[in-house]
């Protein structure tokens, strides 16, 4: 059940984790369109919540061909690099991003805009949570934009990816968004 | 940021007190630059050694009061040998 982000981040740890909202492959393709009508200022999306192990960040670390050592070897991260542990790699953080808006506007929206910067470090045993709110919302030639602030918070409410977006969704009984998105001319 | 170590007298502690003062990231990562990297539990005699990595000695001894665990004594760190790779902190 959702749960406003403000009230999640009072919860113990663990508790937080019970309100993943991250759909699975099977519930995406089912999904049902949110129309740009559907969208108010201050709605929140949902929730997506992690909490990586260092068996993630290798993985991550592998899978992307990084082997900078801060990822993986606790050792050299923590007596050479003085971090506080292996630390969660920005370039995850930075895929979570277009997954997630692309989730919400699925099946025909576009999400057109992302921007953010990579604060804290994270280490293995934060509970992340990536959130996103819609700030602002305009209709320009039949389509709908959307403004979003986002971001992705630990456990403690600290803020370590702060950014905004922008997706275009379709109006309710309006034009389809064209694929690929080409913006309308100011 | 340095390094420190202290030992600790806490007689009577359980595991599940240890546990419960360091099994959540806030609890050993209290601030953004303050690491408790690693405590060694001797619980049958209620010596513990823990380590810490953090900007000066005032921050491990603030995280010292909080965990409330009295310190009979605190020391910085130069060298360490952890499995055959010796670093200098």
């Amino acid at each position: 059940m959702a749960i406003e982000l403000e009230a999640l981040l009072k919860l113990p740890p663990e508790e937080i984790l019970v309100h993943n909202e991250k759909p699975t492959a099977e519930q995406l393709r089912h999904k049902q369109q949110i129309y740009y009508d559907d969208v108010y200022e201050g709605m929140e999306l949902p929730k997506y919540i992690y909490k990586p192990t260092p068996t993630h960040l290798f993985r991550w670390s592998a899978a992307i061909e990084n082997f900078h050592r801060i990822h993986y070897d606790l050792d050299f991260g923590v007596n050479h690099d003085k971090n506080p542990s292996i630390l969660v790699h920005g370039s995850w953080k930075q895929s979570v991003v277009p997954q997630y808006l692309k989730d919400w506007s699925l099946p025909n929206g576009w999400p057109w805009k992302a921007r953010f910067d990579h604060r804290a470090m994270l280490v293995p045993g934060d509970i992340l949570i990536m959130w996103g709110r819609v700030t602002s919302k305009f209709e320009k030639a039949g389509l709908g934009f959307v403004d979003l602030d986002i971001g992705m918070k630990t456990q403690d409410g600290v803020e370590s990816m702060p950014g905004n977006a922008t997706v275009v969704l379709p109006v309710r009984g309006g034009r389809d968004i064209p694929y690929p998105f080409v913006p309308p001319a100011d | 940021m340095a390094r420190f170590i202290a030992i600790h007298n806490v007689p009577g502690i359980t595991e599940t007190e240890f546990r419960d003062k360091l099994d959540a990231v806030g609890r050993w990562r209290p601030d953004r630059r303050t690491t408790i990297l690693k405590v060694y539990g001797d619980l049958g005699n209620g010596r513990l050694v823990s380590e810490c990595e953090a900007v000066e000695q005032a921050h491990f001894e603030d995280w010292i009061k909080l965990v409330g665990w009295p310190a009979e004594s605190v020391h910085k760190v130069d060298l360490i040998c952890q499995v055959g790779n010796v670093w200098k902190v």
